[in-house]
Order: structure tokens, then C-alpha cells, then sequence
């Protein structure tokens, strides 16, 4: 519930403030409509400076679902895109008749075997982070089940 | 001080440069890869933007108020200017344009931030960045030259100087604010590449989000440029639409970089080729638009349209050198990693005719900016100011074009890589059949219609070399109208080639498809390349309007009422002059008119004796500013345009001069423009994935959607916005000519 008040918020406040000025500009004229938007537009600036000082200050580790939506493609994926994308316009090429069937088969040989290479590299890059990623879940969980032991030592001993 | 007008706005400016330094600062900070401070800088992004919003509707509203405190508002407004033009003198001096600039810049910053949620996550801190340095710099320019709140020292006087009169017409209120945006557009793709280069992500998939910004771009500046043709065309009275004035130039000159980029950059993609060329066209595009905005602004070069002379170009200039220097440093940095992997293998390929076209379209941009700063080059060297005219920027524009025009056509014939001589000859053969069909009709029937396909242009030089050129480009006019018809041919042959592959390969699985479906996924599938395809559609139909100015027909008469002039089939009888307001005969509209007085003087225009219109070329004489214009007479029609210009009138014995012309495919033009815009759009539109979103995405790409086709309408049906007030003139009028019957008819007021 407070999950999606939070999506609608800014929805809500810029309902708001558009319900604000088209009455400000029905009473009192165009003049005081734009005044009404130039307070919308001030105010927002400053809740956003002051969004972005706590965000910037912000100490916490990040959680799960922020570290997992960070995730962008490597410069091998995208590469890789890019090849995928100019063997589909090669065959769209030939299927027009522009292209010969050899200029055809080599080209697509060539873009076929560049995709692979990258897509070999790419799982190579994936491959060693994948390794760092473990060792250091590994490392932070075997911290937290030393944590948690002394702690319940600590009980018992108590 | 800071409670009033101009202090309040004034500390707006200053927070603006405090927003953009400390957005600055985080994106810095970013780069170290923290997603917090990335999050704080992009959030720091959004709220500079909207502190430049706020400045600009505090101007509007001290526009609306009129608050003659503010020296800007006092200097280009007065008590008698409707809303409408309140709002367009906000960019139509120094100061306030300066403000705009940046609002857009703030615009698209916005804009570019929502953009890259997630997306582009190493590039992004450089970029938030590269557009705070750029929004900085103009908060710099208002605070320390051009301030658009400073307070009038002689305390706030009792009416403003109003609006130059020429700035109070219907385009002038959008034009600038389209060119503006094609301008400042040029600094995402400029953010892009220095993030690409500063990050050493120079791969192909960074180019693609450029070109769509780059589109952007291109688009309004394409908009922005033929806007100001129409306004010249209808406001100056001079007849013609592109006078190669400096600040003309300045306008066009990125356009020529961005649409060689938007072509190279496929090459990048298809064939990883032409990375520094790319970066280098990047470069240049957004260093022009600057070295644009300096020669506008500085008062360098003489100009009918710059600004007043100020200080502030050596600003600009700093600012040039800084970018350049940017530029030069990061490139020479990353040269390993943009050294070239592969090689054009063919002449006869896609890519050589786009690196053809692309040299073409850069010696255009190198030949106009050197033509245009000619005469401080010649100050410099000769020690004698030497400028260049229109018909030597005409004698040499027009063949590079052609070749522009002729690499348009030829390029989508050949394939990548290399294209055989049997598939090449198969595609070739309609259009240039046609195009050649079509040149033999040129040479035989053209004299006869008026368009005669040879014509000797103005030489503008002495000597055998000049006159053996001059006779070579007596048959630009025939080339012309060949290759726009083999343009056109191409297009459509495009068209049938791509929907006939898609029904074959359809016949081959079980859903089968028919012409119409065919098309539509066609197009849907390809938006790029179809896209691109209608623009050049666009382009070749400019270049009919661009040939038709070879046949046009102008004479300088003087006119006893009742007399008539006869142009071709087009008779022109003069009926006399009248004043408005005061007149029994002026319409209840021109007697409302406050704020100056109209002198029409009235003519018949008759075909082939029969009746097709009255025209009212005027002079308006303004009281504030005390002014006078000439207002033009304009019938409109696909094939030509009849313009007549009030030159002189005796008020005692109404014996008028008139400038009168006959002006074919003009209409083309504007007609190309709104293809053009189409094209873009089809080009823009983004890929529709199937996946399950909330209805509030739903309901958000809705409204963008309804958004984009609105204003996709708009821009195009705005330029035949004169072509539809026809519904003022009488039946038998339309169906005789099929244009505007009357356009000196309506009044001029945007708000009518």
C-alpha cells in the first residue's frame, strides 16, 4: 500500500498543482497561472536538491534490489547487439535482392563468427565475475555466521 | 532587493549556477562508479532543470504583468501586445534568449536523465556532467553580461518599447524557439561522445543512442531552418527566402554535420568503420552551433537578422576554445582506441557512396563557414574588408548540393560491402529510366511550359574559366528536376522491393501477407530505414523549390489605379489604395487594429481573364516602436506563388510601384518540410515491447504516444497553416487555382 501511494506521489502533487493553477489562472487571469507554475516549478527544485543531498550523503550499503538494478550489459554485450543487428539487415539486404547469396554467406559467416567470439568472451568476463561474486558472498557469510556464533555464545554464556 | 521582480529573478540565475556546479560536482564524483552519488547527481540534474523552468515563467509572468522594472521586459514589450507575442519577446532579444537556450538545454537535460534510467550506466555521470558545464557556462553568460532580470536604473517606465514589428508574426513565434531547439539538441549527442570518451567505451552500441538524439536534432533544426525561410519569405518582402545572410549560415551550418552523422553512424554500426570520423562529425556538429550562436551574437560579421553588438562573443569564443580544446585533448587521448578495423572493400558499395556523400556534405559546411567569416579573413590578410554575395554563394553551393543530391539517390541502390554490377544495373534501371524519360520531356516541353531546362545564371566573375562554368551550370535546372524524379523513383522502388520480399517470405509460413499489412510492418520493422527514406522524400521535393527560384519572373512596376500589368498568363489590375483604420472599404477587422496604421493598395488578379483573387499588399506604419514594414501580397499554389510587394504610393495621386514576382514550386518547400517531419518521426518512434507493465505505464505511454502524434500533426500541418484559410475565398476561386486565394486578407495578428 505504501509502496504504491509512493509510485503515485508525484502524480498526486502534480494533479495538485495543475488543479491549483487552472483555478489561479480561471480567477485571476494567464498572469497568475504562470506564477502558479513558477511556485511548482521552485518548489520542485528544491525537493529534488534535497532529495539528491540525502541521496548523495546516504552512508547504507546496498540493498539486494538496488544492487541487482544496477546491472548493465558489458561492452562485449553490447558488441554483441550491434553484430546481431547488422547480420538481421544482411539478410534483409539479401531478401531484397541487393546482395549476392556469396556476399551474402560470407558476410553472414563473418558477422555469425565475430558474434560468437563475443559471446565466448562475454561468458569468459561473466565467468570470472561470477567467481569474485561468490567468494565474496562467501566471505560475507561465513562473517556474519562468526558474528551470529559469538553472538549465541555470548547468550549462552550469559 | 531579492523580494522584487528582478532580484528575485536575478537570484534564480545564481541558484541556476549553484544547481548546475553541484549537480557537476556529484557527476564527478559518480564516475568512480557509487550508484548513490550517480542517483544524487541525476536527481541534482532534474532540479536544475526545473530552476531554469522557474526563471523562465518568472520572466513570462513579468511579461504578463507588464513589470517595466526589468530592463529586458521594458525593451522588447509594451501595454499593447497581445499574450501571444508577450510570450515570443521572451526570446526575442539578447538577454532573454540567452535564458531560453538554456531552459530548452534544461529541457533536454531532463529529458536525456529520464532517458538513461538504466541505461548507459558507465556513461552517465560524464554526460549529466558534459550538459552541467554546458548549463553553467550560460548561467555564467546571464550573470556576469547578459542578465534577463536586470533592473531598469532609471526606475520603471510607464509603457515599454514594444516588439520589433518584423519579430511580431505568425512564424517568428515558432521559429526561433525550433532552431533554438535543434541548437541546443546538438549537446546531448555532444555529452554522449565526450562520456564515450572519457570512459574508453567506444563500442557500436553508444553511437546508436547518439544518432537518435542527433535525429532529434537534425529534426529541428531541418524545422527551425525552413521556418525561417517562410518567415522571410512572407515578412522581408524581398521575394526570395535564403539570402545567405551570416546568420542564415550560422543556422544551417550544424545541420550539414548532423545529417552527414546520422548517415556515417550506421556505417559505425554495420561495419565497426569511421569511429574518429564519427567523433570528429559529433564534435563539429555541437562546435558549430556555438560558432553559430558567437557570429549571431557577437556583432563580428555584419548581419539584417543578429542580435545588438555586445561583449558577449568573447564568451563564446572562450567557451569555443575550452570545447575545442576538450575535443582535441580526449580525441588524441583515445586515438588507439579509435583507430580503423576495417576497410571500404568496394567502390560500389553502401558504405563508399555514404563516405562520398559525407565529404560532400562537410566541403558544404567548410565552403559556407569559410565563405561567411570571408570578410574578417580578408580584414585579416588583405587589410580591406571583402564580402561575398548570394550569387557566389549560389555558384558554388549548387553544385555540391547536386552532388549531395545524387549521392541521396544512388546510395540506397547498392548493398554493403559491394554491390555487383548485374544488381546494381537491376535497381538502377527504373529510376534512371524514368529520371531520363523525364529529362528528354524537360528539354523538349519545358521552354513552352516556362520551365526552360537551360538558364543561364548571374556570373559573378570575369574570365574564361568563369564563363565556361557559367555555361556548365546553365543545366543545374534540368539536372535538378532529373534527379529529384530519380530520387523520388528510388524511394518508391525501395518501398515495392521491401514490401515484395516480406510477401514472398511470408508465402512461407502461415501467415500470409497482403499489400497493406506488407507495408505497415514493413515500415514498423524498419522504422529507421523507412523513416529515413521518407526524409529524403521531403528533401527531394525542397530541391524542386529549391530549382524553381531558376524560372522565376519578377518585375518593378508603377501603377496608375486601373492599370494592369501582365506577367505570363497572370494579370494584375490595380485598383487603388485605402487606409486602415479609417477607410469606409477596410473590413471591420483591419478597423480594429490598434497600434498602427495599414496602407493597402488593392489588385485584381485575373488567368486567362477569369478572376482569381484579390491581393492587398500593404505598409504598416507602427507607433511603438515608430517602424515601417512591408507586408506582402501572396497568392499561393502548388505550381507557383504570385508575390507582390508594395514599394512606394503617392497618397495624392495613388499612383503605387509594386515589386511583383511569380515564384514556381515555392509551396514545394514547405511541403518537403512537413515529409521531412513525418520521416523523422517514423524514425524516432520507439521499439513497443511485449511485456506486462503497471496501467500507470500503460497510462503514461499512452499519453506520450498521444503526445508525439499531436505534436507530430502540429509541426506539419503548421506550415500549411496559410494554404488553409483557402476556406475564406469564394468556390469558383478555389477550384481555379487550388491554393490561399486571399492570404493578404488575413489579418496578421497571431490571434486572430
Amino acid at each position: 500500500m505504501a509502496n504504491n501511494f509512493s509510485a503515485f506521489f508525484p502524480a498526486i502533487v502534480a494533479s495538485s498543482f495543475i488543479a491549483l493553477t487552472a483555478t489561479a489562472g480561471g480567477v485571476f487571469g494567464y498572469s497568475a497561472a504562470i506564477l502558479c507554475l513558477a511556485a511548482a516549478a521552485l518548489s520542485s527544485a528544491i525537493f529534488l536538491i534535497y532529495l539528491s543531498l540525502a541521496e548523495g550523503g546516504e552512508t547504507q550499503s546496498l540493498s539486494v534490489e538496488e544492487a541487482l538494478s544496477l546491472v548493465s550489459p558489458t561492452a562485449e554485450e553490447e558488441e554483441k547487439r550491434a553484430v546481431l543487428r547488422a547480420l538481421n539487415d544482411l539478410q534483409f539486404e539479401r531478401s531484397m535482392g541487393k546482395i549476392s547469396e556469396q556476399d551474402y554467406q560470407e558476410g553472414a559467416r563473418e558477422y555469425r563468427l565475430a558474434a560468437s567470439r563475443l559471446i565466448a568472451q562475454s561468458d569468459l568476463s561473466l565467468a570470472d565475475r561470477k567467481k569474485a561474486a561468490l567468494e565474496r558472498f562467501k566471505n560475507y557469510a561465513d562473517a556474519h555466521a562468526k558474528e551470529e556464533k559469538q553472538v549465541s555464545v555470548e547468550k549462552v554464556e550469559k | 532587493m531579492w523580494l522584487t521582480l528582478p532580484g528575485f529573478g536575478t537570484l534564480i540565475v545564481l541558484s541556476i549556477l549553484v544547481a548546475s556546479a553541484y549537480t557537476f560536482a556529484q557527476a564527478v564524483r559518480a564516475n568512480g562508479g557509487n550508484p548513490r552519488l550517480l542517483q544524487s547527481a541525476r536527481l541534482g540534474a532534474y532540479a536544475t532543470s526545473a530552476l531554469i523552468l522557474c526563471g523562465v515563467l518568472l520572466l513570462a509572468y513579468g511579461f504578463s504583468i507588464h513589470d517595466f522594472r526589468v530592463r529586458y521586459i521594458s525593451r522588447y514589450s509594451d501595454r499593447s501586445m497581445s499574450p501571444w507575442y508577450l510570450i515570443s519577446a521572451l526570446w526575442g532579444g539578447q538577454d532573454g534568449s540567452l535564458l531560453w537556450w538554456t531552459f530548452l538545454l534544461g529541457g533536454y537535460t531532463a529529458a536525456v536523465t529520464r532517458w538513461l534510467k538504466g541505461r548507459y550506466r558507465q556513461l552517465q555521470p560524464v554526460i549529466i556532467a558534459t550538459l552541467m558545464l554546458i548549463i553553467g557556462f550560460f548561467a555564467v553568460l546571464m550573470i556576469f553580461a547578459a542578465n534577463p532580470f536586470e533592473q531598469n536604473l532609471a526606475g520603471s517606465p510607464a509603457d515599454g518599447d514594444g516588439l520589433n514589428p518584423l519579430l511580431q508574426n505568425y512564424w517568428m513565434i515558432i521559429h526561433p524557439p525550433m532552431l533554438y531547439m535543434g541548437f541546443v539538441g546538438c549537446s546531448v549527442p555532444f555529452a554522449f561522445c565526450m562520456a564515450a570518451l572519457v570512459t574508453g567505451r567506444l563500442d557500436r552500441e553508444w553511437i546508436v543512442a547518439v544518432r537518435k538524439w542527433m535525429l532529434v536534432a537534425f529534426l529541428f533544426l531541418s524545422i527551425g531552418n525552413v521556418l525561417g525561410m517562410i518567415w522571410a519569405y512572407e515578412e522581408l518582402g524581398w521575394g526570395g527566402f535564403w539570402a545567405w545572410d551570416p546568420v542564415e549560415n550560422a543556422a544551417c551550418l550544424p545541420w550539414f554535420t548532423a545529417s552527414a552523422y546520422v548517415h556515417s553512424t550506421i556505417i559505425q554500426e554495420r561495419r565497426n568503420m569511421l569511429k574518429t570520423w564519427n567523433v570528429v562529425l559529433i564534435c563539429t556538429t555541437f562546435l558549430l552551433t556555438i560558432f553559430g550562436t558567437f557570429l549571431t551574437r557577437s556583432g563580428v560579421i555584419a548581419s539584417v537578422h543578429s542580435f545588438a553588438k555586445s561583449d558577449i562573443g568573447v564568451y563564446f569564443l572562450v567557451f569555443l576554445g575550452i570545447a575545442l580544446g576538450a575535443c582535441v585533448g580526449l580525441l588524441i587521448w583515445r586515438y588507439p582506441l579509435l583507430r580503423k578495423k576495417a576497410e571500404i572493400e568496394s567502390l560500389a558499395s553502401r558504405e563508399a557512396m555514404f563516405v562520398i556523400n559525407n565529404w560532400a556534405l562537410l566541403g558544404m559546411a567548410a565552403f559556407v563557414t569559410i565563405a561567411t567569416v570571408f570578410p574578417k579573413i580578408s580584414e585579416l590578410i588583405l587589410d580591406q574588408e571583402i564580402t561575398v554575395g548570394p550569387p557566389f554563394f549560389n555558384k558554388w553551393a549548387a553544385p555540391i548540393g547536386l552532388v549531395i543530391f545524387a549521392m541521396m539517390g544512388l546510395a540506397p541502390l547498392f548493398g554493403w560491402r559491394r554491390t555487383s554490377k548485374a544488381s546494381l544495373l537491376k535497381a538502377a534501371a527504373f529510376p534512371g529510366g524514368v529520371a531520363l524519360t523525364v529529362l528528354i520531356l524537360h528539354i523538349i516541353f519545358g521552354a513552352s511550359l516556362g520551365y526552360p531546362p537551360i538558364v543561364r545564371p548571374e556570373n559573378v566573375a570575369i574570365g574564361i574559366g568563369s564563363e565556361i562554368y557559367a555555361t556548365f551550370s546553365s543545366a543545374f535546372p534540368a539536372i535538378t528536376i532529373m534527379l529529384a524524379v530519380f530520387n523520388i523513383c528510388v524511394i518508391i522502388q525501395e518501398f515495392i522491393r521491401g514490401v515484395n520480399a516480406r510477401i514472398q517470405a511470408s508465402k512461407k509460413t502461415d501467415e500470409e501477407e497482403n499489400l497493406g499489412t506488407a507495408l505497415v510492418q514493413l515500415i514498423a520493422k524498419n522504422r529507421r530505414r523507412y523513416g529515413g527514406y521518407i526524409v529524403h522524400l521531403g528533401i527531394a521535393g525542397m530541391f524542386i523549390g529549391f530549382v524553381g527560384t531558376a524560372w522565376t519572373i519578377n518585375d518593378e512596376v508603377s501603377l496608375d489605379p486601373g492599370e494592369s500589368h501582365q506577367m505570363g498568363s497572370i494579370k494584375l489590375t490595380y485598383r487603388g489604395t485605402r487606409m486602415c483604420p479609417g477607410n469606409p472599404a477596410c473590413s471591420a477587422e483591419e478597423q480594429s487594429v490598434q497600434g498602427r496604421r495599414m496602407l493597402f493598395a488593392d489588385l485584381d488578379v485575373y488567368q486567362n481573364d477569369q478572376k482569381i483573387a484579390e491581393l492587398s499588399p500593404a505598409k504598416f506604419i507602427y507607433m511603438k516602436p515608430p517602424q515601417t514594414s512591408s507586408e506582402v501580397g501572396l497568392l499561393r499554389g502548388p505550381m507557383r506563388d504570385i508575390y507582390t510587394v508594395l514599394a512606394t504610393a503617392d497618397p495624392k495621386t495613388k499612383r503605387a510601384t509594386f515589386s511583383l514576382y511569380i515564384n514556381p514550386f515555392v509551396s514545394w518547400i514547405w511541403t518537403g518540410l512537413a515529409i521531412l517531419i513525418c520521416g523523422c518521426f517514423v524514425s524516432l518512434w520507439p521499439e513497443v515491447k511485449g511485456q506486462k507493465h503497471s496501467a500507470w505505464v500503460y497510462m503514461r505511454a499512452g499519453a506520450a504516444a498521444m503526445t508525439g502524434i499531436i505534436t507530430t500533426f502540429y509541426l506539419a500541418f503548421s506550415l500549411s497553416q496559410p494554404f488553409g484559410k483557402s476556406f475564406e475565398v469564394s468556390s469558383f476561386q478555389q477550384d481555379q487555382w487550388g491554393g490561399d486565394m486571399s492570404h493578404n486578407k488575413l489579418p496578421k495578428d497571431f490571434d486572430h
